[in-house]
């Protein structure tokens, strides 16, 4: 994140010599809690299977073998085979991009939304703040997946509906708290003391309201990131996602629930790879807001 | 023969982990109506020292004892179930912090009740209703029937620490520890407090208190011991600790007790010599407008339910030139108000602020914002005024003004005119101590060079050792620039220390005004004498 080395390049610019700056980037490594790089190692997995999904799968992740059909994990099939005797692994690794894909979408969809009518909430004075707020009431009223739901039935099932489906609906709640976050940050103390050091309003907003209300974003971004896949893979379980031959995780999750009382390897291990995916996720977004919060130092 | 004390511990020693000792070999006795006091600063272990002996040491914690003897019982080898029954019968646990302490969404009356219950006192429900309208009476809470059935929060803070005293007297034990019993009290409510604690001492249990406040112990206190980083540095009887302190530590924490005697003294130990900067001799007061003037202040605010609340009704006062004005009051008189009326962060309905003579806080505040610079502000909790992002560094840059050229030398100056070395440029407020945090607060207030600084409550969350130095950094930066504070406390040895003038406020009416002298010696006003009157003050004079 660039906050990171921002953080990273003033103190550089205080330790002058080349010995200082090379005990600090050692402690700056080894400060580092071990969690964190196993998480980036997986995260990075992950997205080397999106990019280059041809690196990682053993098998032709749309072959199908009529003699080696529901086959449980063994060495040559590590994640198992399906109904049609496809490499599970195979099909997971295939379809890493296209939930990436939806995750990353629908999570930036969301956050745009969320942040202009949070903000404007947040900010705009009390006429804007009733109207927004009473607009995300109306939307609360609605059950989040229903929104979604009544998408996805409305247009085709697509990459594309679903991640608008998947990102409207995420959007208010998100909108909710981050107008909560800009509403406590104008009451804290440091903006009561810009105030009084003479401070514009416009200064006060883009030094300490900002960032401050922005803060917890990074946790929500990377949570969000995680939860609307598996969002989409809740649609898709309903029969709304992305038509079956496409591995995409939430299909390959539909795909399987027929079989799982004999084949339980076609559920777990996409659903494996969505937990993981999402505590990785997690995992690094919790320790950069420790970092932003100043509650972490690694010196 | 003798009988065997109420109460001997022999070599306390309590762990977190490994090698991380905060009580290190304590020793001492309690007998029936003695009172011993632990005092010391935040991180001595003196609270650790009394929550063992109930138990309540906090997790992780490993509390060891070569002996540890209950009226002649050695409690060591008791089995746990056991010892949880002597501390719970004999020995009553006061907490410090009522609010936090009582449960929020339990009556009052039902947690005295719930010790009674589980000790099978008192066995029916009639009989312990009575039982804890009888207490809550003994302990001076007004209407007991009635509060009995109420929640903490609609309780006052003295009426809160009464119940919890009472919950702790229930089971009548033979010894009360009460753990900084009145720390969020206002002083005529501690006098009323520590009157109670004394009246149960009289009637013969013993009682072991926790306070960092001198001035109280010595009024309590027979027996004292004095801690300092987990171990005891002085122990003895408490005239003798008081009068002559064998201990250097003890010496330098009676030494930085404010009061009327410290006036025109240093009251910590000199440090490195502060830096020689260009002084800027204070002007003379006699300009014809004095530097701020407050014409009759009233503020209003609304409550919850709608009705009106007159926080300030109708204040005046008037701050010269090189002079410190102390206000004076308990919680709620509206003290921090007016400091944020002076501020202009709050707009007063009537009466305004002048500043220089020229309208302050009736200007509009674009207007305003370029005058700003001459006053400024120093909170009780500098952590909250701080941007938790940013570094101190930044956080005095912030407030220098625009044209100040050399801004990385003038942010050194300041940090050295507060004492703090150049490697804190890069520290983070939470990364600092409290009394780090208050002279950061201090160098941005004083950064824009103002004439007036308005210090509410500086040093109210401070050990008296960092107060002390934190009042004698303010001292010398009024000698050296000149400058004009605004002094708002509740402590009347702080605001006697620094103050020329006083100003006492009472539910939002300034009370008495006047020199400081005249006001704290020689009080007029019948709530002045009380709330003077009310402090605690150190019980033996130090010899020289």
């Amino acid at each position: 994140m660039s906050s990171t080395s921002t953080i990273t390049g003033t103190r550089l610019g205080f330790s002058g010599d080349f010995r200082r700056r090379l005990t600090y980037v050692v402690t700056f490594v080894t400060s580092i809690p071990v969690s964190v790089y196993v998480a980036a190692f997986i995260l990075g997995g992950f997205v080397l299977a999106a990019l280059a999904p041809g690196v990682l799968r053993t098998h032709d992740p749309f072959r199908t073998d009529l003699f080696s059909t529901l086959q449980a994990p063994s060495l040559s099939h590590i994640f198992g085979t399906d109904q049609s005797g496809r490499d599970v692994f195979s099909r997971v690794v295939q379809g890493t991009a296209q939930s990436m894909a939806i995750g990353v979408g629908a999570t930036t969809l969301s956050m745009s939304i969320a942040l202009t009518l949070g903000i404007a909430a947040g900010l705009g004075g009390r006429m804007a703040d009733s109207l927004i707020s009473r607009f995300l009431e109306v939307m609360f009223a609605f059950p989040n997946l229903f929104l979604a739901l009544l998408f996805v039935t409305i247009f085709d099932a697509t990459t594309a509906t679903l991640i608008v489906a998947v990102g409207v609906g995420t959007a208010p709640g998100y909108a909710r708290m981050i107008r909560g976050q800009f509403l406590a940050v104008r009451r804290a103390g440091y903006v009561e003391a810009a105030t009084a050091l003479g401070h514009s309003w416009q200064r006060i907003v883009r030094q300490h309201i900002f960032p401050n209300a922005m803060r917890p974003l990074v946790v929500m971004i990377t949570l969000g990131l995680g939860q609307s896949i598996v969002w989409a893979s809740g649609l898709a379980f309903l029969g709304l996602g992305v038509a079956p031959p496409s591995p995409e995780w939430g299909a390959l999750l539909d795909a399987g629930r027929d079989y799982v009382v004999n084949a339980w390897w076609l559920e777990v291990m996409p659903g494996f790879a969505i937990i993981v995916f999402a505590l990785s996720v997690t995992v690094i977004g919790q320790h950069l807001q420790d970092r932003l919060e100043g509650r972490f130092h690694p010196v | 023969m003798i009988n065997p004390p109420l109460l001997a511990v022999d070599n306390l020693r309590v762990s977190f982990g490994r090698g991380n000792e905060v009580v290190k070999g304590v020793s001492f006795t309690v007998e029936a109506g003695r009172c011993l006091a632990i005092v010391g600063e935040s991180g001595s272990g003196k609270s650790v020292t009394a929550r063992s002996l109930v138990g309540l040491a906090g997790q992780g914690a490993l509390v060891q004892a070569d002996r540890l003897s209950f009226e002649g019982r050695d409690l060591t080898a008791l089995p746990d179930r056991e010892w949880r029954r002597v501390r719970g019968r004999h020995i009553g646990f006061v907490l410090q912090d009522a609010l936090v302490s009582l449960d929020q969404l339990r009556p009052v009356g039902r947690e005295i009740a719930e010790g009674l219950q589980l000790h099978g006192e008192a066995r029916s429900r009639t009989e312990r209703t009575e039982h804890v309208v009888r207490l809550l009476e003994r302990v001076g809470v007004p209407e007991p029937t009635v509060k009995a059935r109420q929640l903490p929060h609609e309780l006052s803070g003295g009426q809160r620490q009464r119940a919890l005293i009472a919950a702790s007297l229930a089971l009548d034990p033979k010894l009360l520890i009460a753990d900084e019993p009145t720390t969020a009290l206002d002083v005529t409510v501690q006098a009323r407090i520590l009157d109670l604690l004394a009246e149960t001492q009289a009637r013969g249990k013993a009682l072991i208190l926790i306070s960092h406040n001198l001035a109280v112990v010595s009024r309590m206190a027979d027996e004292v011991i004095v801690m300092r980083r987990g171990e005891v540095v002085e122990c003895g009887a408490a005239d003798q600790v008081f009068r002559e302190p064998r201990h250097e530590y003890t010496r330098r924490l009676l030494n930085a007790v404010p009061s009327m005697h410290s006036r025109g003294t240093r009251l910590a130990p000199a440090s490195a010599p502060r830096p020689s900067l260009p002084v800027q001799p204070a002007a003379p007061s006699y300009a014809e407008n004095p530097l701020l003037q407050a014409n009759g202040l009233v503020k209003r605010f609304r409550r919850p339910d709608g009705s009106l609340h007159t926080a300030v009704r109708g204040v005046s006062f008037s701050l010269n030139t090189g002079e410190t004005l102390g206000i004076v009051g308990e919680s709620g008189s509206g003290k921090s108000t007016v400091a944020r009326m002076v501020m202009a962060l709050e707009t007063p309905d009537e009466g305004e602020v002048l500043l220089n003579g020229a309208p302050w806080t009736a200007l509009p505040e674009r207007q305003r914002r370029k005058w700003r610079r001459g006053i400024s502000i120093v909170y009780q909790d500098p952590l909250s005024s701080f941007d938790p992002r940013w570094t101190v560094e930044r956080v005095i840059e912030d407030s220098l003004p625009k044209d100040e050229a050399h801004r990385r030398a003038r942010v050194t100056e300041l940090l050295e005119l507060v004492s703090l070395s150049n490697a804190f440029r890069i520290r983070r407020p939470l990364e600092l101590s409290g009394g780090q945090r208050q002279r950061v607060a201090i160098a941005r207030a004083i950064a824009s060079r103002p004439k007036v600084i308005v210090c509410d409550e500086p040093v109210s969350a401070l050990d008296v050792s960092i107060q002390a130095q934190i009042l004698d950094l303010l001292g010398d930066l009024k000698h050296q620039f000149g400058i004009s504070y605004l002094f708002i406390s509740h402590d009347l040895g702080v605001i006697h220390h620094l103050s020329d003038r006083v100003l006492v406020m009472s539910q939002g009416e300034a009370v008495e005004s006047g020199d400081v002298d005249d006001i704290l010696l020689r009080p007029q006003c019948r709530y002045t004498q009380d709330l003077v009157a009310a402090v605690p003050r150190l019980r033996f004079a130090l010899a020289a």
